[in-house]
């Protein structure tokens, strides 16, 4: 896997592929340069160095440059989950009948982050490029990102590509009536990553996200723990970590997914 | 002529002139501070258009007292100034009946909030960020750098567009096509340009809407949604790929021609 420290000498050109995400990336003391460009092809997860003649025919490319605070001769490549919450919408809506519990598998696209030794984030980027997508009504709301993921109730075993996270979705219906879902939120933002030790296909996955429609027809989402991972630490803590920020993320969510699924 | 040259000419008074300016310079200084520092307290808690106004207020009231202050120290007698200036005040109402009908405009604008610094706003056929809400006035910088002052009487009445109100907003385009236009076909093309564009939102959904059949062709109105943020590379790129969708589809846009075929 490509996850870690790097070594990353100073004029020497690397490609990074990941998913569909390409990026040549190199370095001349602490100016970084970088040149992003997402492809139709899937390509196993690779970080290497470009031959001299390889990196003659790159003329093209557009750059980004960015000087960072420390001289670092390493790069550091973690995974990180998106950067924002996601929208997924079904091909068929899904009815859950009144007081049934539900497991829906779901893979999430890894995000790739780009940083020095010392922390310094030089960049971050999807391994696939997502459309964007609104929660919330046109007054007030927030922005998602549209995940192309057709929910499935057996997916412990599936083979999901490298790039993917898996995350599983419990959600149990209290209300009295079935529970149409047309849509589903996660907040992918809330969630932790993991790494598998063995079961689940390999890869790594998300906290599990429990979704609750209470007898009031109030929805309520709620990240968990894995059960697999009760006594592992997380391989990569959520981006949004606190108590305070956890509850009022949730209760925020709780109003816009109230009226969204 | 003469002896008012002489008396203005007096040690006396020339002292007390110059006692005067002193004073009023310290006091304006003083009063600028005071302003300065009463903005700096609301900084986190108010929008910028209610420091603003807040800071003219305690600039002017404070400028008003350390001027009268100052004309009491000279010994004029404010009584009589006063009176004097409530006979002016009612001539001078006549006169300023516009400058005082966009003072109380100003307060409604400020109170209900339509816009605030920073905003773009379309007021009649003008376009442009809002700079200052005043109480006599708004000043606007157009798209094309030009400062446009609007009174704030012309807001009140007026139709005023906040098109960044929202976090989202939509653009649509309104063209025709040949009636020869599959339309499930054109449906299908437009919707998988929407879904190309990952600045496109996926929800809202793009609007496909057959507004009629009109003279040239079908009339088509679509919309897509989209961060405000956005707006010229959204515009831009949907117009580009529908033109080149198009294209590749064999869909042609209907146009009038001229003069019309025999």
């Amino acid at each position: 896997m490509i996850w870690g420290q790097h070594s990353f000498p100073d004029d020497t050109l690397f490609r990074l592929a990941f998913g569909n995400l390409r990026v040549y990336l190199g370095r001349r003391r602490r100016e970084w340069r970088w040149s992003l460009e997402y492809s139709d092809l899937t390509e196993a997860a690779s970080f290497e160095a470009v031959g001299a003649a390889e990196a003659m025919t790159l003329s093209n490319l557009s750059w980004q440059r960015m000087i960072t605070k420390e001289l670092s001769e390493v790069v550091v490549l973690a995974p990180r989950l998106p950067d924002r919450p996601l929208s997924i919408f079904p091909q068929e809506q899904v009815q859950i009948a009144q007081n049934a519990q539900v497991q829906l598998w779901i893979s999430i696209p890894l995000w790739v982050h780009v940083g020095c030794a010392k922390g310094e984030t030089v960049f971050e980027a999807g391994s696939e490029r997502l459309s964007g997508s609104w929660l919330g009504d046109s007054v007030g709301g927030r922005m998602a990102y549209t995940l192309k993921s057709e929910p499935r109730y057996h997916g412990e075993s599936d083979l999901i590509p490298d790039h993917r996270a898996r995350c599983v979705l419990s959600i149990l219906n209290q209300a009295d009536a079935p529970f149409v879902v047309s849509k589903l939120a996660v907040p992918s933002e809330l969630l932790h990553l993991y790494q598998t030790t063995g079961g689940y296909g390999g890869g790594v996955y998300t906290s599990e996200v429990k979704l609750l429609q209470t007898r009031d027809h109030e929805i309520s989402v709620n990240p968990l723990h894995h059960r697999e991972s009760s006594r592992q630490p997380p391989f990569v803590a959520a981006r949004v970590r606190g108590v305070d920020n956890f509850w009022k993320r949730s209760v925020g969510l709780l109003k816009r997914i109230g009226n969204y699924s | 002529m003469n002896e008012l040259f002489e008396l203005g000419l007096q040690l006396d008074v020339l002292l007390r002139i110059l006692r005067f300016l002193g004073l009023l310079v310290l006091g304006v200084l003083m009063v600028k501070v005071l302003a300065f520092g009463v903005g700096r307290t609301m900084n986190k808690r108010f929008s910028e258009q209610s420091i603003m106004i807040t800071r003219k207020i305690v600039f002017y009231s404070g400028f008003l007292i350390v001027v009268m202050t100052l004309l009491a120290d000279l010994g004029l007698n404010l009584a009589a100034l006063l009176g004097a200036f409530g006979v002016a005040g009612i001539a001078i109402g006549f006169a300023a009946q516009t400058s005082v009908s966009n003072v109380i405009s100003g307060m409604f604008l400020i109170s209900e909030k339509p816009f605030e610094i920073g905003d773009i706003v379309r007021v009649g056929e003008n376009t442009g960020v809002v700079l200052s809400i005043d109480l006599l006035s708004i000043k606007i910088r157009t798209f094309d750098n030009q400062f446009l002052r609007i009174p704030n009487e012309t807001l009140i009445k007026s139709d005023v567009v906040n098109i960044t109100r929202y976090p989202i907003r939509r653009v649509t385009f309104e063209f025709a096509v040949e009636y020869s236009t599959e339309l499930a076909e054109l449906k299908r093309v437009l919707l998988s340009v929407a879904a190309e564009i990952p600045e496109v939102l996926d929800n809202p959904e793009p609007l496909f809407l057959i507004k009629g059949f009109g003279v040239r062709g079908v009339d088509i109105v679509f919309g897509v949604w989209f961060a405000k943020a956005d707006f010229l590379l959204v515009r831009n790129t949907v117009a580009e790929r529908t033109k080149a969708a198009f294209e590749a589809n064999n869909i042609r846009f209907a146009i009038v021609k001229w003069p019309p075929e025999q």
